[in-house]
Parts: C-alpha cells; structure tokens; sequence
C-alpha cells in the first residue's frame, strides 16, 4: 500500500501528468461533452406536436432496397464511387472483372440485362453536371425498381455487402451504413416522445448523458495515456536509477503491477473529476430532480476504465522492449486507424477499443448491444491485465540481464542516449 | 569553422541520428496512396492527403531534433565541442526540412500525374502545415525536456483540428481542405516563430548552447 501511495504520488506531482490531465479536461470534456451541452445545440425540453424532429432510421425494406439500389445504379453508369475505408475520402473508377461483378449484382437486382444501356435508354436524366470537363455526368430519375419481387432482404444485404467488398471497403453500402443512409424517414413526433420518456424516465436523465460522456472520454483515453506511461516509466533509466531499483530485494511482480495500478488510478482521476462536473452541468439543465446522480461514475467505471486497463498494460509491455518514441508512434498510428475505422453509427464490435455511442438517447439500442458491450469490455480488460503480467516477466528478464531494448536498425550505431 | 566539418556533422546525424525518423516518414509517405485516392481529385480533395495525413511527416522528422542529446550527459559531451550544440540542431532541422520537402514533392507530382487540380498553394500549403506540427512538437519538446512531450504537443495539436476545426481560426490546419480561405503564411510564420522561441528557451533560459 505505501509502494501504492508512493508510485501514485510520483506520478500525480509529475509534469506530464499535469498535461496529461489538461489535455483530458480539455478535449474529452471542454471541447466536446460541454460544448454538447450548450443551449441551443439541445432541445431539453420535450417534444411539442406538428415540430420537425428529423430523419431517424426506419425499417422499411421497400424503402432501403429502392434508395441502395437506385443509388449503387446511379454511381456505377457514372462510375465514380465514394468510398471511407480508413475513414478518408476515396474515389473508385472500376474497371475489369470488378465493373463486371458489380454489372451482374445489378442485374440481379434491378432485372436488367445492361443495366448501364437500359437506364440511359428509358431514364430521363434529372440533373446535368461536369465533372473535371471531361464526359458530362448526368443524375437519373430512377422510378420504383421493386427490387424485392426478384430477391429477398437477406440476399439483398448479402449483395450490397458483397457490393462494398468490391469497391475495397467504407462504402455507404457495407452492413455498418446501408441503413442509416438509404433507409432514412422524417421521426415522428411519437418516435421523438418516446426517446424524451426513455431519456428522462427511464434513464434518469445522467444514463443518457453518461453514455455521451464516455463516448468523447473513450476516444481520448485510447491515446493520451501513453504518453505518460513513456515519460513516468521510461524516468528509471533517464535518472540512472533503473540498475539500483533491479538491486533491491523488491519482487518484480509487486513493483510493476503496483506501477500498473498507481498508473490506471491516476488515469481514472480526470475522467472521475469531469464525471462530478459533467453531473453539475445536466442538474444546470434539468434541475436536481429525478437524476441518477451516480450514473456518470458508473458508466466511467464499466466503459473508461476497460480501456484504460487495455492501452496501460499493452504500452507497458512494448516500453520492455522498445524505445519510447517507438511506442508513442506506434500507439498513435493504432489509434489514428482505430478511430477512423469506427464511425459514430458504427454497431459496436468485440474488438473495437473505442465505443462510440454518440447521442443521449437510443437507450434500448445501448440494451440491445449490451451483451457485446459487455463482451467487448471484458475481452480488453482481460487484454490488459495479460500484458501488464507479461510486462512483468519482461522487466524480470531485464533485471537479470536477459534482455535489452529491441533496436530497430540493430546494425546502426546510434547514441545511447535513453529517452 | 570549415565546411568539411559541417559536412561531416552533416552525415553522421544523417546515418546515427536521423535515419529512423526518415524512413518513418517516408513509410508513411508511401502509405498516403494506399488510404487515398490520388486521382482526379478536386481542389479540396486534393489537400486531403497533404493537410490531413501526410503533414504528419513534420511531427516524425522534427520532433526528434533533439532526441540524440536528451540526456544530459551526452548533451555535455557535445557541448564541450567547438561547433555549438544549437549550430548540430539547426543544421538537423534545415535538412530535415529538405527531406519534408522532398517527400511533399513526390506526393503532389503524384497528384499531378493523377490529374487532380493542384496548385502551388497545395504544395506550399502542405509543407506549412506540417511545419507547423513538427514546430509544435520542437517547442514542446524543447520547454518540456523531453521529445514525449514534444510529440504529445504536436500529435495532440493535431487531433484537436478534427473536433474545433475553423474556431481554432488563422491556425487551423485544415484550411485548404474545408476552403476557409485563411493564407497558410500564419501557419508558416508561426511554425518559425514556435523554432525560433524553442531555440531561444533552451539558449537563455536552460542554457543549452
């Protein structure tokens, strides 16, 4: 416990952690969930009869095979496709037996034998527009294809996924988006009635708020915590201290799993501290009334803290192998990509180490993904807890001399300078 | 001091010191046409690769400058020397510069030959805004004492683009991209005045020299 209170305190009174813990306050909280929260961004008072209240996401077949399907007909006789598959703008020109794969999933769909001919043969064309003044590129008026006489829902998404896997990936018709782009309808006043009830009633107000605030606290927290676990544990061997700590009769297990901890404690305190401040501000909003006042905490604990766990223990880890610089890069590239795979739409995936839930309300779609959620959130705690014991095994070598930091150009002399 | 010196400072930090953080670099160069399209891209598409992805470039290659001699001792080493410390980290940062340059030119030629609209604006732009990154984490680093901190400062700089966008104003990195219209000269101007504050802290304020 003193082991505990020391390593905790080290790292708290340390300048890193004191921009480690700015920077958290700012961009998870101040710049996102408090900006969120300003009035006029959100109508927190219920919804009035004859409003619009916007588009929502409908199950319609009728509507959504219509919508893809005139859509994925259109971009293919223009053949240009937009296409995120790393979360950046991509423009697709087919050619070859991908053109053709997709001509045949379009006559199965459409019952067009030339799809491409038969369109701009029978089609009037709504809008004419040049792109790059080269061929000009004309927008049809494509009536109701009544794609589901000649295929089933099923085989209809089974071919707009395959659709996507032509194009490589992050289309609007991969399984993730299809829905919320071509199966869109105005929300009713009902639909709108019924998120408000579930928000206040059953959520208490701070469940659906909790869930905006680990969303933002999520992605943040699948970064910055590197930088001070590559400061705070790569300071042994900066003070020339690391050959007198392996001299001590101390175990290595104790040590690093007692660093472990000090280290996701410390990690935890500015996502705690905005939960008591992000409390404040919805009591600012709604009143002090029917909240759960605890629900920021504990969301914090079942959706931060498995991250925290993940991203401590996998960088201390790496730390016993390779120079800290390394690790940092290595860790923002994985987050950089991470981040950009997974939209704030996205369904929640067993390996996605961010969760994104984007929105104080769809409650029930939050219970519906719980079992996921949950699976998810264990699967990156176990992770962590293995790493943090492996990163045991590793210092232990290193304290008898068995192994050294991996260079990356072994043949190249470098300084020795440590990081 | 003669040439030949310079030239030798020149090549050693070329081969020991910097090496790793130019293949980096130029790793992450190669991967821009691999996470996005190059051609017949408009205007603003165009600066994507260049703002968003590849300025990153500036964070890999000038935020190490001073990494060789973090540590103390070695730092004394070198600055028993006759050619001043501060002289090896500009000398490393006008080269590396170089090589930013060089990296930004083959992406933009590879624009070109994709047909997209280009300007000079993109290139110059491009290289501004990576500039400013790798001047973001030269500062921070030099204040902080350490390169984490550096990277932190210009990795993080990076990221609050994406989520404040236009309020962050004359400084947004992104400009070209969502068509702001704001010259990227504050960025460059920036970019030089954060290298001169960086140099100047560890002159006269730690007396590193």
């Amino acid at each position: 416990m003193m082991l505990f209170r020391k390593e905790f305190k080290r790292i708290v009174c340390s300048g890193v952690y004191v921009l480690f813990f700015a920077a958290e306050f700012f961009f998870a909280f101040y710049t996102q969930f408090w900006n969120d929260m300003s009035l006029g961004w959100n109508s927190y008072a219920p919804p009035e009869p004859g409003g619009d209240y916007g588009m929502t996401v409908v199950d319609d077949p009728e509507l959504l095979t219509q919508n893809a399907t005139a859509d994925l007909l259109q971009n293919f006789i223009s053949n240009n496709f937009t296409t995120y598959p790393l979360g950046f703008i991509h423009k697709v020109h087919l050619k070859g037996t991908a053109k053709e794969k997709l001509r045949m999933i379009l006559q199965m769909l459409t019952g067009f034998d030339d799809p491409e001919t038969y369109v701009k043969e029978h089609f009037e064309s709504k809008t004419l527009y040049y792109d790059f003044d080269t061929e000009p590129t004309y927008e049809y008026q494509i009536p109701e294809l009544n794609v589901l006489s000649r295929v089933s829902i099923e085989d209809f998404r089974a071919l707009m996924t395959e659709a996507d896997k032509i194009l490589g990936g992050g289309s609007f018709y991969s399984p993730e988006e299809i829905d919320s782009t071509f199966c869109l309808a105005p929300a009713s006043y009902e639909d709108v009635l019924s998120e408000y009830n579930a928000l206040v009633n059953d959520d208490k107000i701070t469940n659906g708020y909790a869930r905006l605030f680990c969303d933002y606290h999520g992605i943040f927290m699948a970064l910055l915590p590197v930088f001070l676990i590559a400061v705070y544990l790569s300071e042994d061997r900066r003070s020339k201290m690391e050959q007198i700590i392996y001299s001590r009769s101390i175990s290595s297990a104790k040590l690093m799993l007692t660093r472990f901890a000090a280290l996701v404690c410390a990690m935890m305190l500015p996502v705690l501290s905005t939960a008591v401040l992000a409390n404040v501000r919805v009591m600012q909003v709604y009143g002090v009334s029917g909240l759960d006042y605890f629900a920021m905490f504990k969301y914090s604990l079942i959706w931060i803290l498995p991250t925290v766990i993940a991203v401590t223990g996998a960088d201390m880890l790496l730390m016993g192998f390779l120079h800290p610089v390394v690790v940092v890069v290595g860790q923002f590239v994985f987050w950089f990509f991470s981040t950009n795979l997974v939209s704030p739409t996205s369904p929640i995936g067993l390996f996605h180490l961010t969760i994104r839930h984007n929105t104080c309300y769809g409650r029930q779609e939050f219970i519906d993904n719980l079992p996921i959620f949950t699976e998810n959130r264990l699967l990156f705690t176990a992770l962590g807890i293995l790493c943090a014991l492996a990163s045991v095994y590793v210092w232990k070598c290193r304290r008898e001399g068995k192994l050294r930091e991996i260079k990356l150009l072994p043949k190249l002399p470098v300084h020795q300078s440590e990081a | 001091m003669k040439l030949s010196c310079y030239l030798s400072c020149l090549f050693i930090n070329l081969k020991r010191n910097s090496l790793p953080h130019i293949l980096a670099a130029a790793a992450l160069t190669a991967s821009v046409p691999l996470v996005f399209c190059l051609t017949s891209l408009t205007e603003p598409l165009a600066a994507q690769p260049l703002e968003m992805y590849l300025s990153l470039t500036g964070t890999l290659l000038l935020t190490p400058i001073f990494l060789p001699e973090q540590n103390a001792e070695i730092r004394d080493t070198v600055r028993m020397r006759k050619m001043s410390y501060l002289s090896v980290c500009a000398l490393r940062l006008v080269y590396l510069c170089i090589i930013l340059a060089v990296l930004y030119a083959v992406i933009t030629a590879a624009l070109v030959i994709g047909e997209s609209r280009i300007t000079p604006e993109h290139f110059w732009g491009g290289i501004s805004t990576a500039l400013f990154l790798g001047a973001a984490g030269v500062l921070g680093a030099a204040l902080g004492g350490n390169t984490i901190i550096g990277y932190m400062a210009s990795m993080l700089y990076y990221v609050v683009n994406f989520s404040l966008k236009t309020r962050l104003g004359v400084f947004f990195l992104f400009g070209l991209s969502c068509e702001t219209g704001v010259s990227k000269l504050w960025l460059l101007g920036s970019a030089a005045a954060m290298i001169a504050a960086a140099f100047g802290c560890l002159k006269y304020i730690r007396r590193i020299d």
